[in-house]
């Protein structure tokens, strides 16, 4: 039976995510059960010696065509086991009680640094979002070493995520451009939520919704669209249950409302047309 | 093997970068205890819970510590666990607990706290002084306010200045760590 090549491709990609997420969980599930009975120096090779290993393979390998399937799980996992590597070697030799954010901050810094290093020669989509999490991860710790309360660091970090999903999307990267839309329009509108919670303006998360709105439309999101859509819709629901839950005129002047701006729009085609016309 | 090299140079700075960084930590944390003198000060703490009806308090009046034993009927079978005194001695680097004798009392009646101050001779005259901060320079650190990366890291007490730290209690349970009180630096011995 002749397999066509993509196919072949779907296959090797099965087994590899296959193989790769058993991989992970034997070595994950080896270190939680033996955590206890290993010694700093066994903590510290069982995760940084396997991230380093894994790096390594993946950075020594990825001229090779052979390899370069597994050159993704490779990079993941090494970055991963490494990260946690760096924490425990730390942890273990030199946490004294310091500032967790600077030691942290130092950490990631490093990592985002290696990253770029690793982008400069190998070109993956892959390694910019590994990047990503790294910078999201560093933004949110030194946002929260400045002290910054949990909601202005959702709000900022959705913000981020959503600008650097523009960028990505006018470069030749834009994989994962929809997940960190999505991502970055639920985040934000989490964060603007719960910081006008409760307030004197918690309304105006209803026209904050609507811009998100036109900001999907404006970005060509789908995903951005889809979650202010759906914001707006639960933001009414709570609205219409917190203020006017036996009430008509409410659902009346919503839909009279929603017919008016079909309206506006209808219209607007239509000058538009007219003006395409006279011209 | 040259080629390599010039080849993969990038990459070879990707691959040390995770080395350049325990390097900065070691040097981090290495470096500030050639140049930052010892302290010159001991240190007194408390671990555990006070209670001013069922337990011992510390306190500092006229830069002396005064211990008070305070017991009440509340509850007839509650057995406080009372806290552990330690003095961090700045000669050796090390901590050790004071023992404080526990008088018996008969239990007092109802809606009353008999309140017993115990005095112990080994600390009856120091002069402490309960700034966070010694006069020479080093503060004594405390359980920071929590924050989400509050529980990466192990749970240490320590005193440090510019960059050296110094351990209090190395072998700290996690559960401590919350109860650890400070109580002052001890300035000198008084006179009187």
């Amino acid at each position: 039976m002749n397999q066509t090549p993509i196919n072949k491709s779907i296959w090797q990609k099965f087994f590899i995510l296959l193989g790769s997420i058993f991989i992970f969980s034997g070595i994950s599930i080896y270190i939680y059960n033996e955590w206890q009975v290993m010694n700093t120096a066994t903590h510290i090779a069982i995760t940084f010696g396997t991230g380093m290993c894994l790096l390594l393979v993946a950075l020594l390998t990825h001229n090779d065509p052979r390899c370069e399937p597994i050159l993704s799980p490779l990079l993941i996992l090494g970055t991963l086991f490494e990260t946690i590597g760096l924490f425990v070697i730390t942890n273990a030799i030199f946490y004294h009680g310091q500032d967790s954010h600077v030691v942290a901050l130092v950490i990631f810094a490093a990592l985002i640094g290696q990253q770029f290093c690793i982008f400069a020669k190998i070109k993956l989509s892959l390694l910019i979002f590994i990047m990503s999490i790294l910078g999201s991860l560093f933004l949110i710790i030194l946002l929260d070493f400045f002290r910054f309360t949990p909601y202005y660091i959702a709000i900022i970090i959705g913000i981020s995520w959503i600008t650097w999903a523009y960028y990505l999307s006018r470069t030749k990267y834009d994989v994962l451009v929809s997940m960190w839309y999505f991502v970055g329009a639920i985040t934000l509108l989490a964060g603007v939520y719960a910081a006008l919670y409760r307030s004197a303006f918690e309304w105006t998360f209803l026209i904050f919704c609507i811009a998100m709105i036109f900001l999907s439309l404006f970005l060509k999101s789908r995903a951005l669209l889809f979650n202010s859509v759906s914001a707006t819709i639960l933001y009414l629901i709570y609205f219409t249950h917190q203020y006017f839950k036996l009430a008509v005129g409410w659902p009346l002047l919503l839909v009279l409302l929603g017919f008016v701006l079909w309206a506006v729009c209808i219209m607007g085609l239509k000058m538009d047309f007219l003006k395409r016309k006279i011209h | 093997m040259k080629n390599f090299f010039n080849e993969n140079k990038i990459l070879i700075i990707a691959a040390c970068m995770p080395i350049i960084v325990i390097v900065f930590l070691m040097c981090s944390t290495l470096l500030p205890s050639y140049w930052v003198a010892n302290p010159k000060y001991n240190l007194i703490f408390e671990k555990g819970f006070t209670d001013s009806r069922n337990g011992l308090t510390f306190n500092i009046v006229n830069s002396r510590l005064k211990i008070e034993y305070h017991t009440s009927s509340d509850n007839n079978n509650y057995k406080p666990t009372l806290p552990q005194l330690y003095i961090f001695d700045a000669a050796t680097l090390t901590t050790r607990e004071i023992i404080i004798p526990i008088p018996a009392v008969p239990t007092p009646p109802k809606n009353v706290v008999t309140t017993i101050e115990i005095k112990v001779p080994e600390l009856e005259s120091l002069n402490i002084v309960s700034t966070p901060q010694a006069p020479d320079g080093y503060q004594f650190n405390s359980a920071p306010n929590y924050t989400f990366l509050f529980n990466l890291f192990s749970k240490k007490i320590s005193i440090s200045k510019h960059g050296k730290y110094i351990l209090l209690l190395p072998d700290l349970k996690e559960l401590d760590y919350y109860n650890i009180k400070f109580i002052g630096w001890i300035l000198s011995e008084k006179k009187s």
